[in-house]
């Protein structure tokens, strides 16, 4: 098969995920040589491990921008229904030091988290505001609610259930693997197979013609927005149970990162384009970057740089080499 | 009847009279009382901002002062609107945690233009003769204290270090840093293995830890720029089975600074080998008093215009006497 064929063949599959798929290998290539603890297999878990809460995120956030939408609220959300469902759990009567932290924390960080992402698509259909408007304002308000709740000192837990999530393991692998494998999967049925999916898609492609053929636009926005929700929830609840305190500053800057990994695994912030597994390789990517690094002891000012030009290459690429409107790359003069 | 009533008014009037001359006979105002004094603060969260507001709030109602607390969220343009907003309050002085060390000149001068004192605490501008008062702990200073206490207690063993560093873009934690690699520079024995940039959060903390004692599974010890970021290196050290006391067998020697609720608990349970306590009392208190002494007027001498104040060292095995001087132990 010619170059391009193949390149044809990778346009019509999604060829998003065959750049980033692309880089990752360059890229671990490239550490594997320089590091020799980079290929072990402690490390290749530990990798994923770390990868794990941002790659939940990012399955949520793929449901948004793929809706042509956008959610920057998503850090202060985190925090937000963190925060709650650690004062609804949290031991009554109990001041200082760790404080045991009831199962609790679970059911109502996730339906909190649901809820405050559906809140996010609320003030959209209603107010008709644009999306990074609406999301722009939750973002500030979700934040300050969660400053004025309790404060900014640390909340450290003890030995309790808040912990499991985040550091238990299963035949050597840590839990929060498992669940993004989980919520992978699920998304990708439901992104692929299910109607609300195939809406997505629609509404992301064309939102006039999705209105005009009557889809429920409205709707699904609020599915959209409440499993980011929920996503970032969950991501929050590993993230803590991994860390062993609930800081203050929780999901600060969290929308970055989770942005980056959605754009690098090819999922169109102009909506109707992308897929849960490139929002994974993405993830995966940056944790491989930052992971590499640190084995190498790289100069703490190269992080951001690298991670910047990683960007930057990986949508050169996908234009490139999959972007229909480039023809002549693909050998068709 | 009109008699009556005249003698019952003059006798109001006189007991009101008696009264007004009592109270200010009995009650002289003291310094700095009732003045309004506008604090600026950089941001809010982490537990050292809260705990500084906490002082803050003691200190002025001790003074009878009034404050304006206003917090720039790490944005310098915010904080510069927010110091204008003070000027134009007329508030007695303006007393800043800088974001931007550069921007807050800016600030200083429209200060002055309006006969404003301004005192900058924490964080020091990149100009220091333009503030009137500024207080401060010495963050190289505490870095190489934290060398010093780390050479006295390995010796000439081998160690590999992890050090955490905190914002890029923030002078007190790359001064720690630094304080903290000139420390040990004389010392072949003490090798940094790895360096991880935090930008303050506990994420890249764990992660970074995880991957450094992944490389180095001998890692003996780590430098970390605040106690902010020691649950993580707690979570890190649990999983390969390193979270031991100071003194038993795989025990890694952590140091840190800033002396918050999470660097006391650790020193007290004998978890960390040392921390420093960052004054932020002194600092508080000194930054006010310049304030009201600027505002009467006073000019302040300019070998006292920048005062250093050195954290407070604390240990597992003196922390029964110098509890008392870490902020956090009081929270």
């Amino acid at each position: 098969m010619t170059v391009a064929a193949t390149l044809r063949r990778a346009q019509r599959l999604g060829g998003q995920q065959y750049s980033i798929v692309l880089i990752l290998l360059v890229v671990c290539t490239i550490f594997a040589v320089a590091s020799g603890p980079f290929l072990s297999v402690t490390n290749l878990t530990n990798i994923l491990l770390q990868a794990a809460a941002t790659s939940i995120a990012a399955i949520g956030m793929t449901f948004v921008i793929i809706l042509a939408e956008v959610d920057i609220s998503v850090g202060s959300l985190m925090s937000l229904a963190m925060t709650i469902a650690w004062m609804v759990s949290v031991a009554p009567g109990q001041a200082g030091g760790e404080l045991p932290v009831s199962v609790w924390i679970y059911p109502v960080g996730l339906v909190l988290g649901a809820a405050l992402g559906m809140l996010n698509g609320v003030l959209i259909n209603q107010l008709r505001i644009s999306a990074f408007i609406a999301t722009l304002a939750t973002m500030f308000a979700y934040r300050g609610i969660a400053w004025k709740l309790v404060g900014s000192s640390d909340k450290p837990f003890a030995e309790s259930p808040v912990l499991v999530l985040g550091r238990s393991e299963l035949f050597g692998i840590g839990v929060p693997v498992y669940l993004m494998i989980v919520v992978a999967a699920a998304a990708a049925v439901v992104l692929r197979r299910m109607p609300v999916g195939r809406y997505i898609y629609a509404i992301g492609g064309s939102q006039r013609s999705a209105m005009e053929t009557g889809l429920p636009v409205r709707k699904v926005r609020l599915v959209a927005f409440g499993f980011s929700g929920l996503c970032c929830a969950l991501a929050g609840l590993i993230t803590i149970g991994r860390v062993g305190v609930l800081q203050a500053n929780l999901g600060v800057g969290f929308e970055f990162t989770v942005f980056a990994e959605v754009v690098l695994g090819g999922t169109s912030l102009l909506g109707g384009r992308g897929s849960i597994v490139g929002s994974i390789l993405g993830a995966v990517l940056l944790v491989v970057i930052d992971n590499g690094l640190n084995l190498l002891n790289a100069s703490v000012y190269i992080y951001d740089v690298i991670k910047g030009l990683i960007l930057i290459i990986g949508v050169m690429i996908d234009v490139a080499l999959f972007t229909r409107t480039r023809p002549v790359v693909l050998g068709a003069s | 009847m009109a008699r009556k009533i005249g003698s019952t008014l003059l006798f109001c009037l006189g007991t009101l009279g008696l009264v007004l001359v009592g109270t200010s006979s009995g009650h002289a105002a003291k310094p700095g009382e009732g003045l309004t004094v506008c604090i600026s603060l950089d941001k809010m969260d982490s537990p050292s901002r809260d705990g500084q507001v906490k002082l803050w709030k003691a200190e002025a109602a001790d003074i009878g002062m009034k404050l304006i607390l206003q917090v720039a969220g790490e944005d310098a343009q915010r904080q510069s609107a927010q110091v204008d907003t003070c000027i134009a309050q007329k508030v007695a002085g303006i007393v800043s945690i800088p974001w931007d060390t550069q921007a807050v000149l800016q600030d200083i001068d429209r200060a002055h233009e309006a006969h404003i004192p301004f005192a900058g605490i924490d964080q020091l501008p990149a100009e220091k003769d333009s503030i009137d008062f500024f207080s401060g702990a010495d963050p190289h200073a505490d870095g190489m204290h934290a060398a010093e206490r780390l050479i006295s207690l390995i010796g000439d063993k081998p160690t590999k270090v992890v050090d955490l560093q905190g914002a890029l873009d923030q002078v007190n934690g790359q001064q720690r840093d630094q304080g903290f690699k000139d420390g040990i520079k004389s010392h072949p024995n003490i090798k940094i293995v790895s360096e991880i940039p935090t930008n303050w959060h506990p994420e890249p903390v764990l992660a970074g830890m995880e991957n450094a004692l992944l490389a180095n599974p001998d890692i003996g010890a780590v430098f970390v720029a605040s106690d902010g970021l020691l649950p993580p290196i707690w979570s890190a050290l649990k999983k390969v089975n390193r979270y031991v006391k100071v003194g038993e067998p795989n025990h890694v020697i952590v140091l840190s600074i800033d002396g918050d609720p999470q660097g006391c608990q650790s020193v007290r349970d004998g978890y960390m080998d040392g921390g420093y306590a960052q004054p932020f009392a002194d600092m508080t208190l000194a930054a006010l008093q310049a304030i009201i002494e600027l505002h009467d007027g006073k000019t302040l001498d300019e070998a006292h215009k920048v005062k250093l104040i050195p954290s407070y060292q604390y240990t597992p095995s003196d922390f029964a006497t110098t509890k008392s001087k870490v902020w956090g132990c009081a929270q």
